[in-house]
């Protein structure tokens, strides 16, 4: 809004820095913003509420540019996407669940291949909500945004040992809850 | 995104196509319109709707996701049973929006306060002669200099014949009520808001209008109702991006 530029040109204002400010700013916007916005929706938001909570990432690190070390960027929005998507996920949980009960509803007008990808998402961030936050953080960095354990060590502010064995949990925990679905797939078994 | 780990370990079906589904979905072209009007930058030619992304899942065979999936989502609602055993959810609460103080109202608010999220309903009167009170910098005058020309371009064009050319039209209002905002030209921001008020009374910037509307009021020197309108704004979004600054509003004039 009119208010956040105001603060991201600061006070007095010069022109060339107000540019270099909303030229930062539309960088982070570009390389990240899509980024933040997976990483709250993995993190258990809907996709309205992770809509908001990435906005809200944004209006943020606009307010608090000049804080932002150059180089941190990444790093910053991270650690407020966290904050955000905590701060959210309890209320947003029942919007999960609100539309699981419309999922049911009106799965069978939907178009085929959207309702597969709809419910793979779906099942997917059943399994990840099973998982600790930590181990949880760690395997969206990896498996899901590709980033190397270097990288994933570096964003979460933990040692490259930690994080490996982060991973590996988390990938313990994920596969056992796909094999615990797979399962029930299994020809003879009962889903209920 | 690059390769997925688990690929490489040799991974079930379902497990590829949890990966993949969750790995490629992204924000819709209005999200990132919306967060960069919230943020004050340029506007964005919309990009048509986008081709199904080559992601992992479009590699794999149609029926052998079909027929994971079918299963799946049994499973799935299975799961979902559960989770609801294990905890209910208040159902009142899911879809119950923040209930407003029921006292009269001024009509500006009463106004604000009637309209349903994402509807913006029209700008109060404005005084232009409170532009004196501008802040802006020479820079944000510049820009919004072509506010008003910009509006009525905006305005006197036919209705949007795609939700592209829609969202373009209302991020380029929205983007002029905020430069005349941050210039102090709040007759110039009131009429970008009529505007858009009246082209698009569900448009997808209603929070950011609403905003744009309060700090317009606020400039004009009309704190206590700037400040009314600000509460509203908050029973009405407690949850909004924008309820730091609101708040800021609200609380300068207690």
């Amino acid at each position: 809004m009119g208010s956040i530029l105001q603060l991201v040109v600061s006070n007095p204002v010069e022109p060339m820095r107000a540019e270099a400010s909303k030229a930062r700013l539309e960088r982070m916007f570009n390389d990240h913003h899509d980024f933040i916005w997976r990483l709250v929706r993995r993190l258990g938001l809907s996709p309205g509420s992770a809509d908001d909570a990435a906005q809200h990432v944004f209006l943020v690190a606009a307010e608090r540019l000049s804080d932002i070390k150059l180089g941190s960027e990444r790093s910053f929005l991270f650690g407020t996407a966290l904050r955000v998507a905590r701060s959210q996920s309890r209320s947003d949980r029942r919007w999960v669940l609100e539309e699981d009960m419309d999922f049911r509803r009106s799965q069978a007008g939907r178009p085929e291949d959207l309702a597969d990808q709809h419910r793979a998402i779906d099942l997917m961030g059943r399994i990840l909500d099973g998982m600790a936050l930590d181990l949880r953080t760690v395997f969206i960095l990896s498996e899901l945004e590709g980033m190397t354990m270097p990288e994933v060590a570096a964003l979460v502010e933990i040692p490259v040992g930690t994080a490996a064995s982060r991973l590996r949990r988390a990938r313990e925990a994920f596969r056992a809850a796909v094999a615990a679905v797979e399962s029930k797939l299994q020809p003879g078994s009962k889903t209920s | 995104m690059s390769d997925l780990k688990l690929v490489a370990d040799q991974p079930t079906p379902l497990e590829r196509l949890l990966l993949d589904a969750a790995a490629n979905e992204s924000p819709s072209a209005e999200q990132r319109m919306r967060v960069r009007a919230a943020l004050g930058l340029a506007a964005m030619t919309v990009p048509p709707p986008a081709v199904a992304p080559a992601g992992r899942a479009a590699l794999l065979g149609k029926a052998a996701i079909g027929g994971v999936i079918a299963a799946s989502a049994i499973v799935a609602l299975m799961l979902s049973g559960a989770l609801h055993r294990a905890a209910p959810a208040p159902k009142a609460a899911l879809v119950a929006a923040p209930t407003v103080a029921p006292s009269p109202l001024p009509a500006p608010q009463a106004q604000l306060a009637a309209t349903a999220e994402p509807v913006v309903s029209p700008l109060p009167p404005v005084e232009p002669a409170s532009d004196a009170a501008s802040t802006g910098t020479s820079a944000l005058r510049s820009t919004a200099k072509s506010v008003s020309s910009v509006s009525k371009t905006v305005t006197s064009t036919p209705a949007p014949a795609d939700s592209a050319t829609d969202l373009s039209e209302q991020l380029l209002l929205i983007d002029a009520a905020r430069a005349a905002v941050a210039a102090g030209n709040s007759s110039a921001a009131s009429q970008a808001l009529s505007s858009y008020g009246s082209k698009f009374p569900h448009g997808s910037f209603g929070q950011e209008a609403a905003v744009l509307r309060i700090e317009t009021v606020d400039l004009q020197g009309n704190h206590g109702q700037a400040a009314a309108l600000a509460r509203t704004f908050l029973a009405q979004h407690p949850n909004s991006p924008h309820v730091s600054l609101v708040q800021r509003i609200a609380d300068r004039a207690q």
